[in-house]
């Protein structure tokens, strides 16, 4: 066997050794990285799914409570703050903040109670809790798929590998404290 | 010095597994019973009604490929209904695995709650609005009076129809699926567990042996010993992985996911 053959094969193992397990932990990261960015695109498909639901559910509101103006207020205020919002802090802390204005105007619907026994409204409560239940089911496999990620990126060895490609760390959806809380209407009462 | 070691592997053995079995009921320690679509773990329903369920469960199944499950837990201790029925209802993956065209009815009796969890292959079929409305009509009144029976066959029947009629099929309804009543619904858990313990038991015994036959016998532990131990995945604990269990008559679950659809309410 000539000396260069030897050196080429030298070499090629080497590149093997080193290329394939880059490769793979490259797909892997790459495949993490995937899961984060569709389940972060299914928090937006739900949170817009809730916004388009609020219009209609104010509406049949006013018809019982007209004179209830600040809390219209509030919400309408909130829901265009999060169709305005950008990344995932700005938006899970816009999400917050309309979930419990929404809270709010529940809170006051139990002061009417025709209102309360209305069909339309039911029905909208039960497509608002729905669409809340949905965001956190949503919000959690976006953590899950963060955590899952972000571990992978400081680990050895597949840490070298994410820094090779620029692989950095992408932020949990935070809710604000008590804006876990699904708002609700009682209807048993 | 045989009988020393092996009792201490016993009791080695022993320490790891016991705390599996003595953990709180959270939903992914629930395993489905032999009857598949009807898990009452409470046993407040009859015979007649699981009876029905399971013919038209099994019927709606083999025509369309979709899973309606029933599951009647008796205390949510503590967590509230939704979270529980998606862990639940991702755990056992109801539902056809790329069709997520499940559907779970989960009540909790001493919480006085029930929720619809809908797979989101049928999110169109039943919608929210639609589920609440069914359960508010035809279950909270009757599971008021206390008959659980007529209430769950009610809905059940109901969302069998309506899942039917999106895959442009019709149920015929008869009620001819055999329920063996010897066997005894809930003991997956205790069956689940006899071929995980022989595999322990040949496996000390096969330690005990090796000692006694001196190093000759040491490639008998190797290989029998860990060879016992391909029993323990493929039966004990088998759902934890893409949703299906073995162990029952009618197949296991396919896979299904859900996104947190569906309606809750109490009664």
């Amino acid at each position: 066997m000539s000396k260069t053959l030897k050196t080429i094969i030298i070499v090629i193992v080497i590149a093997l050794i080193i290329i394939v397990p880059v490769t793979s932990t490259y797909n892997s990261i790459a495949t993490l990285n995937q899961k984060v960015i569709s389940s972060s695109s299914n928090i937006d498909t739900q949170l817009q799914r809730r916004s388009d639901l609020i219009p209609n559910l104010v509406s049949t509101v006013k018809g019982y409570a007209a004179q209830e103006k600040d809390i219209f207020t509030d919400v309408a205020n909130a829901r265009a703050k999060l169709s305005g919002a950008q990344g995932i802090q700005e938006k899970a802390t816009a999400d917050s903040e309309l979930s419990q204005s929404l809270s709010r105007l529940l809170v006051v619907v139990e002061r009417y109670p025709d209102l309360k026994s209305n069909q339309n409204f039911r029905d909208l409560s039960v497509a608002l809790e729905g669409s809340e239940n949905r965001i956190s089911v949503a919000r959690q496999d976006y953590n899950n798929a963060v955590n899952a990620y972000n571990t992978s990126i400081v680990k050895f060895p597949s840490n070298i590998v994410a820094r090779i490609f620029g692989f950095t760390s992408k932020p949990y959806y935070k809710a604000a404290e008590g804006a876990s809380e699904v708002p609700k209407v009682d209807f048993t009462k | 010095m045989a009988k020393k070691i092996g009792l201490m592997l016993t009791t080695l053995i022993l320490l790891i597994i016991i705390p599996l079995y003595n953990i709180e009921a959270k939903p992914q320690d629930l395993s489905p019973t032999k009857l598949k679509y009807v898990n009452d773990y409470v046993n407040i329903i009859d015979d007649d009604t699981k009876n029905s369920i399971v013919s038209i469960g099994n019927e709606l199944e083999n025509k369309t490929g979709a899973q309606e499950v029933v599951v009647i837990i008796n205390s949510l201790e503590g967590r509230d209904i939704e979270s529980y029925a998606n862990e639940l209802f991702r755990t056992w993956g109801i539902g056809e695995k790329d069709k997520n065209n499940g559907l779970l009815i989960l009540i909790s009796i001493k919480d006085k709650k029930w929720r619809v969890e809908v797979g989101k292959g049928l999110e169109g079929t039943i919608t929210d609005i639609y589920s609440a409305r069914v359960m508010d009509s035809e279950a909270a009144p009757k599971f008021k009076q206390g008959d659980f029976n007529t209430g769950i066959k009610n809905v059940y029947s109901i969302f069998a129809d309506d899942i039917a009629k999106s895959y442009n099929v019709s149920l015929d309804k008869n009620l001819n699926a055999k329920i063996d009543r010897n066997k005894n619904e809930n003991s997956n858990d205790i069956w689940g567990f006899v071929p995980f313990a022989l595999a322990v038991l040949v496996f000390i015994v096969l330690i005990i042996k090796s000692f006694r036959n001196g190093p000759r016998g040491g490639s008998g532990l190797g290989g029998g010993g860990f060879g016992g131990f391909g029993g323990f995945g493929g039966s004990g604990f088998g759902n934890s992985n893409g949703g299906s269990s073995g162990g029952n008559d009618f197949g296991g679950f396919g896979g299904g996911d859900s996104g947190g659809g569906g309606s809750s309410g109490g009664w």
